[in-house]
């Protein structure tokens, strides 16, 4: 999945829009609700656990973050 | 006798008793009082005073709770500000308060007579040497400004004294039963003061804290069944969250209470919540900063009335006010108006005749005037119905759209400001504006000054600015003049598409 793919997986699940990819969820305007959402949405999506934490770590609060998190933790980081 | 005299219990009788469970680990109620000691000891080595009011504005963790109960220990006035408030907006605070110490960022402190920042003052702390002093303060000393938005202007300080704050806890243990077995957990800002008030009702028994922030929300579930979380404070938000993480983990947990405040969860997510945590029960309440805690339903009453958020805590009424502000009968539709030992002292450095919702009653004291809009049953079960102002909930904070419109309207270039009611509630909140400014840079500015509750999603240009007679906006001409602008960029909207965990608006 590349990052426009992502993007729209972020503004599906949170009901925001995705101005750019680096940009903090918090400041796109994603609440706590639709923070859980999106993480069990890539869960799902993904088939892997995310960490509780990761979203602890402000280098991976945003979705182009997210999206580097999501690729380090899949065995095919180039799948589609 | 002062809030802070609620540590001493669990402090003398249950000292070994794990008090809170932070991201640092736990902590028992005789290190806590400690820290508390220390803590008293370094606001005096500051120069705090009795009266003097100390600024905080720090996360959920043991700093807080110790700098809060030293702070009152201390005869102080203790102002929690959430830390993810702007600059702009603590600067307000700290300056209205007249704060002789603000522990928050230095960019925001500015204008306290000291300031220093959380994580500096908790290493002074932990530095300082224990100090067994307590003020002799009567007990209609204030204890806290808890800074609220109204109707009107920038957010007002509740003066809460110690015996509003006491009256309190106990009408709420009288009603609810927190006790010394039970873990209570946090996912409030302890900012808040449905949050701040389980670490007082939780001291009261003896009982523990867990300290739950944003971060820990993916692992909430887990934080529940591992620390054995029985009692859960919700606003409707978290609500969702526990059901969807419960929804797919159905982890054994030892939950037999949640309560909840304010906006309430709808009825299908409370019933799911039920079912997902067997065992456990569901208390409505209804209540605001200006009086904490108004009506608690019985949660044995909840499956025959669950539309009603209770009858009112011992030692308050509540009245029903027609607009000219005569009391209405049972099923009748008005203002809900309350009085008795909760109802706060008014806000902090507003004159009497212009406290609006604290109006002085001739039976003495103060009755509350909510601005909420409610009926009693003739059972005197309490049923709130909304408000028919300018004041929303939005995740979970109580907002004024003129808090909004201000911060626009104060950006150059900016003539004029409406903020949008969102609809339904949880919707988009929108702005309108009227001015030379571009949107996006008025969005850019517009987040120097505004917090994430209060900053909208987005911001629409209009090109005229439609007043009502009495020249104050008006606010549905605004409305259709945003839905024509919106509907004409409407293609340009991401597809609405519906995933398995794509939450209901909250």
């Amino acid at each position: 999945m590349n990052q426009s793919q992502f993007d729209q997986l972020v503004e599906r699940t949170c009901s925001v829009r995705v101005t750019d990819s680096e940009t903090p969820l918090v400041d796109l305007g994603v609440d706590s609700l639709h923070t859980v959402a999106l993480l069990m949405a890539i869960e799902e999506e993904f088939g892997f656990e995310v960490d509780p934490d990761a979203l602890a770590d402000p280098a991976l609060a945003s979705p182009a973050g997210l999206l580097r998190y999501v690729h380090a933790n899949t065995a095919s980081p180039a799948g589609i | 006798m002062l809030v802070s005299d609620l540590l001493e219990y669990p402090r003398a009788e249950r000292a070994a008793h794990t008090a809170l469970i932070d991201a640092e680990g736990p902590l028992d109620y005789r290190r806590l009082g400690t820290a508390v000691d220390r803590a008293v000891g370094w606001l005096r080595g500051q120069g705090i005073a009795p009266g003097d009011r100390v600024v905080y504005a720090g996360g959920n963790d043991r700093a807080f709770l110790a700098l809060f109960w030293a702070t009152l220990r201390a005869g102080a006035v203790f102002v929690p500000v959430h830390p993810e408030l702007t600059d702009q907006q603590i600067d307000h605070i700290v300056a209205d308060s007249g704060a002789a110490l603000a522990v928050c960022r230095p960019a925001a402190g500015r204008r306290a007579a000291r300031s220093t920042d959380v994580e500096s003052a908790w290493e002074q702390v932990l530095a300082t040497a224990e100090d067994p002093y307590r003020a002799e303060v009567d007990e209609d000393a204030v204890a806290m400004l808890i800074y609220t938005s109204g109707t009107t202007g920038r957010p007002k300080g509740v003066v809460c004294p110690h015996r509003q704050m006491l009256a309190a806890v106990d009408a709420v243990h009288a009603c609810l039963g927190y006790r010394a077995d039970d873990v209570v957990l946090c996912r409030l800002p302890l900012s808040f003061d449905y949050g701040l008030y389980q670490a007082l009702m939780t001291a009261l028994v003896g009982g523990t804290l867990v300290l739950a922030r944003r971060s820990d929300d993916m692992g909430l579930l887990k934080l529940v069944e591992r620390t054995g979380v029985t009692v859960v404070p919700l606003v409707p938000s978290l609500a969702q969250i526990l059901t969807l993480l419960q929804g797919r983990a159905h982890r054994p947990t030892k939950v037999r209470l949640f309560t909840n405040t304010g906006a309430r969860p709808g009825r299908a997510v409370t019933a799911q919540l039920l079912e997902l945590f067997p065992g456990s029960a569901f208390a409505s309440m209804y209540g605001m900063t200006e009086c904490k805690r108004i009506s608690i339903l019985d949660p044995a009453e909840y499956a025959a009335h669950p539309d009603s958020v209770g009858t009112p805590i011992p030692g308050d009424r509540i009245r029903i006010l027609a607009p000219d502000g005569t009391e209405l009968g049972p099923r009748c539709t008005g203002e809900i108006a309350v009085r008795g030992a909760t109802v706060m002292a008014g806000y902090w450095n507003v004159p009497m005749a212009e406290q609006n919702r604290f109006v002085p009653h001739p039976d003495g004291g103060l009755e509350l005037r909510t601005g909420d809009n409610g009926w009693l049953d003739e059972e005197g079960r309490l049923y709130f119905v909304g408000r028919d102002d300018d004041v929303i909930k939005r995740r979970g904070v109580r907002i004024a759209l003129t808090e909004v419109e201000d911060a626009a309207e104060r950006i150059p270039g900016i003539s004029a400001a409406v903020a949008l009611r969102p609809e339904p509630e949880g919707g988009p909140l929108l702005l309108a504006v009227y001015g030379s400014v571009p949107a996006d840079r008025a969005r850019t500015l517009l987040a120097a000054e505004l917090d994430h509750s209060r900053m909208p999603d987005r911001v629409v240009p209009i090109a005229t600015v439609p007043l009502t007679a009495n020249g104050k906006p008006d606010r549905a001409a605004a409305r259709r003049l945003v839905e024509a602008a919106e509907a004409a960029t409407e293609t340009a909207e991401p597809t609405a598409l519906r995933s398995s965990h794509e939450p209901v608006a909250v």
